[in-house]
């Protein structure tokens, strides 16, 4: 029996600190791509429009902190929030004191998407994109090409356990967006689930966009009993597949295809997570190419006036509403903000599966750098 | 301690989950054909009136004071009834019924009835109202129909 026991935890210790290991360094430039991602090309959140309607649509989630208000705070609580946020983004990219930085946007964006929700609806693509900084936090994600390394205060060697922990909780959440599904009668052939959500979203929401006309009026059950079959059996076993590195890189990389035809077929956008995916693709490359060509170019710029010069550059981007550099150059080329988000997910879905594809080519343990 | 926190987590978000499955009140299923799970029609007390099957963007441009609101309008009764996750909330609001905010809401949503969606149904046999937060600033009010009645008349 003790050897069982043993040999359990034994397992346990292993997928908590071993099986998510990535090379010295990945989870430092995970952060800088993290931090990028949000300030240039999905933009900081925005929480300003949540202050001006009117109180009659305050309905917080029963778990909510915020029924333990009567109603939206003012506009101007939201604009200080929106300042650090983005204050704090900036120290992100940069790594400085970054342990405090992690928690601090954490409980930032948690309060911004927290009342985003009292009107009653829980975004789905928000929540992982505040979970980051809040696990990460924890895994000396500033040890390497920051502000706190040069300052010496970086702490030690980058941590495992946090990207496990990451990965059960997107396994989990993938997990529990299939579970109703099964119960509620997805699998059933008599009905379509995919096309009901279909015909909803353009009707009820305007979705019109891409695929979406066509396909209200496409009606094979066949390929659309395969749609239910497929979005049930791919998110219940999101969570199965947390116990190996490799497969769980294998469902993420799917799970971009299933935002791509998400977007195409319901118009829904939901290019935020791809901040979260982002952590489990396949490290040695990209830290191959980044350590030599691109570190070596813009490591004198990781210093406290250019940390400086940076806030106040991002603060006034965002004080002049200028959108964020991707969205901006969509813009410009007359797209609408979906169009945009399917962009984000297109390029995504290419860098995933090139990056799926090096990883079972390389040769040697993940954790190796070659 | 790591093993401790990692399987209590675990086992914290199952139950969670399966505690908050059994306390929600059943979401209609939104299959086609047909939406199975919808509830029950209300019998409505005003049976000469038309109802109206609306679905709004409130944005960020539109300007709402209660003055707005109050501007006089036809007499329409409306039926909506608000769900709330673990709560079900009713409320036939009339122009000389419901709260001052429920008023404003109904004065509100005629003000900005969408002719084409307002054409669409003649007569709401089930109104099922929620409200959405969406990212990009609009509130989003949206009658759910019973869909084959509102897709094939």
């Amino acid at each position: 029996m003790t050897r069982y026991i043993r040999l359990i935890a034994g397992r346990l210790d292993h997928w908590i600190f071993e099986e998510y290991q990535v090379p010295p360094g990945a989870l430092s430039l995970y952060r800088i791509i993290y931090a990028a991602f949000v300030l240039l090309v999905v933009g900081s959140p925005p929480f300003r429009w949540i202050s001006n309607k009117p109180d009659i649509f305050f309905n917080p989630p029963t778990y909510s902190i915020t029924n333990l208000f009567e109603g939206f705070p003012s506009v101007y609580f939201f604009w200080g929030l929106e300042v650090v946020i983005i204050i704090l983004l900036v120290f992100l990219l940069f790594g400085f004191q970054t342990r405090w930085t992690s928690l601090l946007l954490a409980l930032g964006l948690f309060t911004g998407f927290g009342w985003s929700y009292a009107y009653g609806k829980i975004n789905h693509d928000t929540l992982l994109m505040a979970l980051v900084p809040l696990v990460m936090g924890f895994s000396h994600w500033g040890a390497h090409f920051s502000l706190d390394q040069r300052n010496r205060t970086a702490p030690g060697r980058e941590r495992a356990w946090p990207v496990a922990l990451l990965a059960l909780l997107l396994g989990f959440a993938m997990f529990t967006a299939g579970v109703p599904k099964l119960l509620s009668g997805w699998l059933d052939p008599a009905t379509q689930a995919v096309q009901g959500h279909t015909i909803r979203q353009h009707y009820d929401f305007f979705a019109d966009q891409f695929m979406t006309p066509w396909l209200i009026t496409f009606d094979n059950p066949l390929f659309w009993e395969v749609l239910d079959y497929s979005a049930v059996l791919f998110e219940v076993g999101f969570l199965l597949a947390v116990v190996r590195q490799p497969l769980f890189r294998l469902f993420v990389a799917l799970v971009v295809i299933f935002h791509l035809a998400n977007c195409f077929m319901l118009n829904i956008d939901f290019s935020r997570n791809i901040a979260l995916y982002l952590l489990f693709v396949y490290w040695p490359p990209l830290l191959k190419n980044f350590d030599r060509r691109v570190w070596p170019a813009i490591k004198n710029f990781v210093s406290g006036r250019f940390l400086v010069f940076s806030s106040v550059f991002f603060l006034l981007y965002y004080l002049l509403e200028v959108p964020p550099a991707f969205r901006a150059i969509t813009l410009l080329l007359g797209w609408d903000s979906l169009t945009s988000g399917a962009l984000i997910v297109t390029f995504a879905c290419v860098f995933f599966g090139i990056n799926y594809a090096k990883s079972l080519s390389s040769p040697g343990k993940v954790s190796d750098v070659s | 301690m790591y093993r401790l926190v990692f399987v209590g987590l675990l086992l914290g978000l199952f139950a969670q989950f399966f505690v908050a499955k059994i306390l929600e009140e059943p979401y209609p299923a939104i299959m086609f054909p047909g939406f199975g799970q919808v509830p029950p029609a209300q019998p409505f007390p005003y049976p000469h009136e038309r109802l109206h099957c609306w679905a709004y963007s409130l944005t960020d441009s539109v300007a709402l004071t209660l003055d707005d609101l109050f501007a006089p309008f036809p007499e329409t009764a409306l039926y909506i009834p608000m769900r709330r996750k673990l709560k079900k909330i009713s409320a036939i609001i009339t122009p000389t019924t419901g709260t001052k905010e429920e008023r404003a809401l109904l004065l509100y949503l005629q003000e900005r009835a969408d002719p084409l969606v307002q054409g669409s149904v003649q007569r709401l046999d089930l109104a099922f109202y929620q409200y959405h937060a969406e990212r990009n600033g609009a509130v989003r009010l949206v009658a759910i129909t019973d869909q084959k009645r509102f897709v094939f008349n």
